[in-house]
């Protein structure tokens, strides 16, 4: 009954890691029940075994003799010099430019920012320039007095004609 | 490689001695013949001496020189059969030549003509086999069989994860198993 234990895709797929001795202890001892129970998986995992074994019939050539002194010599040929990129002073210039450009940004967008709050913001000098006609003019203005005395002028035409010619003869009658 | 960071090339000259002949073996088995190999591999040197300032001391420099190993080699296939397309005539003397016979002969040579034979033939298989694995596939098999590596350290050359090593290597190896079944005997 045992012997048709079925093996699980998690099971097949823990065989290699498992012959790589790359499963933990608690999984490498219930892959092994596994094993134990099924001769299925244990053929399969004995194949796995021989066919990685016949990995060892491939060509593993040496380097030609003179293999080291010639990429040597390319070396100093092509005058390899080291990629600056990856210094760490050239990393540590590159944060410096980055946080001297954020401080100019910076700069910059606090000159904008006072430029235009000075010029369209009005200050109180910009104020009182503004109200300067009025000022100039408050006596005559404190003189006309009320609005309505002047509307009610305006509704009396009989009375604004003798003003009116009062005003052309000023001496009288 | 402190020492070569400081621009010692003598050092580099014994880094280079010291990883050329598990380079280009591994190289071999992956761009398809040897003189492939020996010129990627010198790619590979020449681009880790450039780039020497940025190594970093806690990271492993094999698995540095792999990684880049792993992207030159996937692009060199990758030129390598568009070039194939196009001359396709050409091909059929200058194909993949990964089986030096000459020289499995010599190292094999105590052994019988007819073994020698069936050995060169069952290699055939072999790298057949391998050439259904995809770049990815073969050049993790290729770790894990020639250099030992873990998965953690496959993962870091392959730029992976090790859970995505373990499935990629899973599937790689079933389907290996399928391919030279009939062989393993």
């Amino acid at each position: 009954m045992d012997k048709m234990k079925r093996v699980t895709v998690e099971d097949r797929d823990n065989f290699v890691a498992y012959l790589d001795g790359e499963l933990s202890p608690e999984e490498a001892k219930s892959l092994e029940s596994v094993l134990a129970d099924s001769p299925v998986a244990r053929k399969d995992v004995e194949l796995l075994v021989r066919t990685y074994d016949m990995l060892d019939l491939l060509p593993r050539p040496q380097a030609t003799v003179e293999f080291t002194q010639r990429t040597m010599a390319t070396i100093k040929l092509s005058g390899i010099t080291p990629d600056l990129t990856q210094t760490e002073w050239y990393k540590r210039l590159q944060v410096g430019i980055v946080a001297l450009a954020s401080v100019g940004v910076l700069a910059v967008a606090g000159l904008l920012a006072y430029a235009s709050t000075s010029r369209w913001a009005p200050t109180d000098e910009d104020l009182l320039l503004r109200d300067l006609p009025i000022i100039m003019n408050l006596d005559d203005y404190q003189h006309v007095g009320q609005h309505e005395f002047l509307e009610k002028l305006e509704g009396q035409p009989s009375l604004l004609q003798e003003i009116q010619e009062e005003v052309r003869t000023p001496n009288g009658h | 490689m402190l020492r070569v960071r400081q621009g010692d090339e003598a050092a580099y000259a014994q880094l280079v001695a010291t990883y050329q002949d598990r380079l280009i073996g591994l190289l071999t088995n992956l761009v398809g013949d040897r003189t492939t190999a020996e010129d990627v591999a010198q790619e590979v040197f020449l681009r880790v001496y450039r780039a020497r300032q940025g190594y970093e001391a806690n990271a492993k420099f094999s698995t540095w020189l792999f990684s880049i190993a792993h992207n030159l080699a996937s692009n060199t296939r990758r030129t390598k059969g568009r070039r194939k397309e196009t001359q396709l005539a050409a091909s059929e003397s200058s194909g993949p030549q990964v089986a030096p016979m000459a020289q499995l002969v010599a190292e094999k040579s105590a052994l019988m003509p007819s073994r020698i034979m069936a050995r060169a033939e069952l290699m055939e298989k072999v790298q057949a086999a391998m050439e259904t694995l995809n770049d990815r596939q073969r050049m993790a098999l290729l770790l894990h069989k020639f250099e030992g590596m873990n998965y953690i350290d496959i993962g870091a050359a392959m730029e992976m994860t090790p859970q995505a090593v373990k499935s990629l290597l899973s599937r790689a190896r079933d389907q290996l198993r399928v391919a030279l079944e009939e062989y393993a005997k």
